[in-house]
């Protein structure tokens, strides 16, 4: 370590002028850092010429050192440099932290310049306690400069004025007195004397017995420890922490200890959220669950605060941030480790789903329907109250993706709460529920599907009439009334055959009382109700039970012109599938 | 003018170190294969056309320089960096250079074969840089070039530096007191302060490692946790270094190691100093100090700079290789390589300490081999090989009988693994075992009429016996 060089000659040595300039434009480099960003122009300015500069005077002379006081630079015992406002001197800033010497050398680069100017803008922008130069350029090794600051610094501020603690020691006692060899220590000696007599050196090297152990490492030991090292590199930091934490919850005896773990787990959880790290994540609630379960029995305290952790999980900002983390990673994250993570997460996987699908930032909602649809399904299961709460018309495809998993795993609840959604505005909703309605098997689902049939939507009411089981006599009637000439004129086509469709299945005599009256309009006169009766008799065909093909044998004795021939078709088709 | 590093890409900046690293492996074989035999014999002449090719291939147009700054070599401007496999050859080469004053060697693209064979021959007889330089004048060695380390015009002599050393172990002492004994977190660690301390103990570690393995054998029995956290931690960057670890990791091991036995504030001191075997609940407390010390710590985690790792050391250290010992953890993974070090070093330096329930310790050769003994099952083994290596077969504080019938303290070891029966000893009785103030003699050094070994190493002593202070003889040699 270099101090200041007490023989140093003039006569060859450089002009202090050129020094003393260099060192000005040292600080206004500095300056320049300091105030602007480092991309711009000013900054790049001063940069490049103050290390043209130093570059032409490294070469001709090797080095620059630089002596550092107060609030002055001096080199080769001239002061250069001075500025005694505390607040901006560079060489206080230096002075402060212990620095005694600067030196820049040849083969200093560009590169490496601006990061010495960076190192002091970032040391200069902490807090002073967190601040100390030294360290930083420290840390940073650079190749081509070098520094001194005293150990006097640090064993000050240790000390901060007490006397360093001493061993004591007395050289007199210490070289003075005898050792008396022990008869066994002395008969070694002896021996190896009267041994070497005559004897070659190689014979000298005789290990100690134990370490005739080969020490040094053979190449594939080498290998293990650069893989060993290698290993421990690439830990990373916020999993370390988080299975440190885990490990200490488990170790830890003092009850007292435990409310601060709370937050610490928080802290390390979210940690690994924000990373994107769903797999470690979710390793970290399994962990905890079975830290749960181990100190269920012994230290219900620890288990307590394990379950008040994973109770938060649902609160705060949580969903929120799996709602971000799951935009931000759509691409980088497996499926099968969401699944993971939100099976493990619990209940509050619930909300999380839902932040997702409120976000408004999924480009494809489908993509995250698979997982949602598993979890939803279990929890459709085990909690259904919990699922239904998510559900809301502001939130019509999340709802869908509810009631579809509440009606695979369908509770007494069900139907009140399907039967909120009937009145929605959002078809696909209305849909939904009517879907979910018809699979039912519960006179009350059918009484609201009814109402479907008075639905806007055309398809709605189709929907609606083919899932009401007409088995009672009271659906019949609604049937037959949707079913009159009044309401079937302002219906399409396509509606009243599925109308016809309904009453042709039931086998009803009510039935065939409507279909007989329908059949002895005067239809010659209404192309309409011609149609219709095209359309009954379509329907009949296809209900092809016993009351149908009655009312076409009827209608092929009494019809005229093409509903008896339609008739005697369908008749003919009838049979024939009889045969077959 | 040089070419400098800043002009070249990666890959050149590459093959530059490469070479560098290369030139100072040759120079060592050379300098070994020369003491041992001439300059003609076909050996040295193998290696000797080797380094001049590499040497040539630097040297293209413009001299290539390789020279020492604080420590350090550099090639072409390019810093070298050593890793533990080539460690010796680093340290032989460096000393070889340092102890001429040699700061830089020049070599001119105009180089010969026969001048590099005179530099070599030349380097090795001559005791200092004016000898050498004169030497180099009189056979003419125009193409190769030494400067002269501008450093030791005002370098530190070696008791000024061995001072500065004592001084700031003693200050790491009183620094861990504060930590121990504070009662605010913020005062407790004072991270900034520790950072740059451990930055203090690197540099010292570096330039002065035998030195410091010296102070190691300082053992205060009542300040032992203090003083053995201190030892650990020295052992522990030295280890660090010789593995390869870079600065700032070496930092963080020295915090971690410095703060590894912190849970222990919170065992009762009756029970850690009792003078007779642990009770089995006693034995449970003293267990807990581990897991005690990593809560403490990540209970800090809002003061900055803790490192993550000193978490681990602090909980692991006591967990064995095959992942017995304590305490035993939820999920057993593979200890952190900082909590393999540590544990390492910190065995070594509590079986070589006099304890109230040990009435005798272990000396540092018995506890090398008792560590090599236990196997795999108790230490990762590489590792503990490397640290043996380091430490010598008789590590630096050992007491050794001599062939002469004098009485020697091992103030240096060899660097050569081969060489590890001959480190520099310190003469502290003469034959008649009167105690002396002694020379530092080299164990390697040769009679040249006889080329006999003037002095070897007959066995170790257990300086217990002879009731000898080996730390005293360190700390004497601070004295003016």
């Amino acid at each position: 370590m270099s101090h200041r060089p007490e023989n140093f000659s003039r006569g060859e040595r450089p002009i202090p002028e050129e020094i003393r300039d260099l060192i000005l434009l040292l600080v206004k480099t500095n300056s320049a850092y300091k105030i602007f960003p480092p991309e711009h122009i000013t900054v790049k300015q001063f940069a490049l010429d103050f290390y043209e500069r130093l570059k032409s005077f490294l070469e001709k002379e090797g080095s620059l050192d630089l002596f550092i006081g107060e609030n002055y630079f001096e080199v080769m015992g001239e002061k250069v440099y001075e500025d005694e406002d505390v607040a901006h001197s560079l060489p206080f800033f230096f002075f402060r932290d212990g620095l005694q010497r600067l030196s820049f050398h040849r083969g200093l680069t560009q590169n490496e310049l601006y990061q010495f100017f960076e190192t002091i803008k970032e040391v200069a922008s902490r807090p002073a306690e967190e601040a100390d130069i030294v360290s930083a350029f420290w840390e940073k090794n650079f190749e081509n400069i070098s520094f001194y600051a005293p150990d006097e610094f640090i064993i000050e501020k240790i000390s901060a004025g007490r006397p360093i603690p001493e061993y004591e020691v007395n050289p007199e006692e210490l070289f003075s007195g005898k050792i008396e060899l022990t008869d066994e220590d002395r008969r070694a000696i002896e021996e190896w004397q009267l041994k070497s007599e005559g004897i070659e050196s190689s014979a000298e090297e005789k290990m100690p017995s134990v370490l005739e152990e080969e020490l040094e490492l053979k190449e594939e030991e080498w290998k293990i420890v650069e893989a060993t090292i290698h290993s421990y590199r690439h830990l990373p930091q916020d999993e370390e922490l988080a299975h440190l934490l885990l490990e200490i919850l488990y170790l830890e005896d003092r009850l007292e200890q435990l409310p601060s773990f709370k937050e610490s787990l928080h802290q390390a959880y979210k940690t690994l959220l924000k990373a994107g790290k769903l797999a470690a994540t979710t390793s970290f609630l399994r962990d905890l669950i079975a830290l749960k379960k181990i100190f269920s029995s012994d230290i219900p305290q620890k288990a307590s605060l394990i379950d008040a952790f994973l109770a938060e999980l649902e609160a705060d900002n949580y969903p929120a941030l799996v709602s971000e983390i799951y935009v931000k990673n759509i691409e980088a994250i497996k499926k099968e480790e969401w699944l993971d993570y939100l099976e493990a997460v619990g209940q509050p996987a619930l909300n999380y789903l839902a932040a997702i699908y409120q976000t408004g930032h999924l480009q494809s909602p489908s993509s995250l329907d698979e997982i949602a649809t598993i979890i939803f399904e279990k929890w459709a299961e085990k909690n259904p109250q919990a699922l239904m709460k998510l559900a809301s018309e502001a939130h019509p495809y999340l709802s869908r993706l509810i009631i579809r998993a509440l009606v695979r795993h369908p509770d007494r609840q069900i139907i009140s709460f399907l039967a909120s959604f009937v009145s929605s505005p959002q078809p696909q909703l209305r849909r939904e529920v009517l879907e979910a309605l018809s699979l039912l098997e519960s006179p009350i689902a059918q009484k609201i599907i009814l109402g479907y049939l008075h639905d806007p939507s055309e398809e709605l009411r189709i929907a609606a009439i083919k899932a009401l089981k007409v088995s009672d006599e009271i659906w019949l009637d609604h049937l037959l009334k949707l079913a009159s000439l009044n309401h079937l004129r302002k219906k399409t086509e396509r509606e009243i055959e599925v109308i016809f469709e309904a009453l042709a299945r039931t086998n009803h005599p009510k039935v065939r009382k409507y279909f007989q009256q329908l059949f002895g309009l005067r239809w010659f006169l209404q192309p309409k109700i011609k149609k219709m009766c095209e359309l009954a008799i379509e329907a009949l065909r296809r209900a092809s039970n016993l009351q149908a093909k009655e009312l076409l044998q009827e209608l092929r004795e009494k019809g005229r012109g093409k509903l008896k021939k339609y008739s005697d078709l369908a008749l003919k088709e009838i049979n024939s599938k009889d045969r077959t | 003018m040089e070419t400098t590093s800043a002009s070249l890409s990666i890959e050149g900046q590459r093959e530059i170190h490469q070479a560098g690293v290369e030139i100072i492996i040759r120079l060592h074989s050379l300098l070994k294969l020369a003491r041992l035999y001439s300059v003609t014999n076909v050996l040295f002449q193998e290696q000797l056309v080797l380094l001049y090719q590499r040497i040539k291939e630097n040297s293209g147009t413009e001299p290539a320089v390789l020279k020492i700054r604080e420590g350090t070599f550099f090639f072409r401007n390019l810093r070298l960096r050593f890793v533990f496999a080539n460690y010796p050859a680093f340290k032989t080469v460096l000393q070889e250079l340092t102890r001429r004053e040699i700061g830089a060697i020049v070599f001119y693209p105009e180089l010969s074969l026969q001048e590099l064979k005179s530099f070599l021959a030349l380097l090795l007889s001559s005791e200092n840089f004016e000898a050498l330089t004169e030497n180099l004048i009189s056979a003419q060695v125009k193409c190769l070039q030494v400067e002269k380390a501008t450093e030791t015009a005002t370098s530190p002599g070696k008791k000024e530096r061995n001072r500065a050393t004592a001084r700031i172990y003693f200050s790491s002492l009183l620094h861990l007191k504060d930590a121990f004994e504070s009662e605010d977190p913020q005062q407790a660690f004072r991270l900034n302060t520790t950072r740059r301390l451990m930055q203090a103990l690197f540099t010292h570690v570096v330039e002065n490692e035998a030195f410091v393995f010296g102070l190691t054998n300082i053992k205060n029995y009542d300040e032992y946790t203090l003083n053995h956290s201190i030892n650990v931690c020295l052992l522990a960057i030295a280890l660090g270094r010789r593995l390869g670890l870079d600065r700032q990791e070496l930092i963080e091991l020295g915090i971690s190691a410095f703060f590894h036995d912190f849970g222990k504030i919170d065992t009762p001191k009756e029970i850690l100093d009792k003078p007779a075997k642990l009770e089995p609940h006693e034995r449970a407390i003293v267990e807990k100090h581990p897991h005690y010390g990593a809560g403490a710590l990540a209970s800090f985690k809002e003061i900055k700079g803790i490192p993550l790792r000193a978490i681990h050391v602090a909980m692991e250290h006591h967990i064995k290789e095959d992942l017995s010992g304590y305490p035993q953890t939820f999920k057993k993974k593979l200890t952190h390589l900082f909590s393999k070090i540590v544990k390492i070093v910190d065995y070594f330096d509590a079986i070589t300490t006099k304890r109230v329930y040990r009435p005798r310790a272990f000396t540092r050769e018995e506890a090398l081999s008792l560590m090599l003994e236990q196997g795999s099952q108790e230490f990762h083994p590489q590792l503990l090989r490397v640290f043996v290596q380091m430490m010598g077969v008789y590590p630096v504080g050992s007491v050794v009988a001599l062939s002469t019938g004098e009485v020697g303290l091992v103030v240096e070891t060899n660097p050569d693994p081969a060489m590890a029966l001959r480190p520099k000893v310190k003469i502290i009785a003469n034959k008649e075992g009167q105690k002396i103030d002694g020379p530092v003699v080299d164990l390697a050094e040769k009679d040249p009429v006889t080329s006999q070994y003037l002095r070897t190493i007959v066995k170790g002593l257990d300086p217990q016996k002879y009731n000898l202070k080996v730390a005293d003889y360190f700390l004497a040699s601070t004295l003016p």
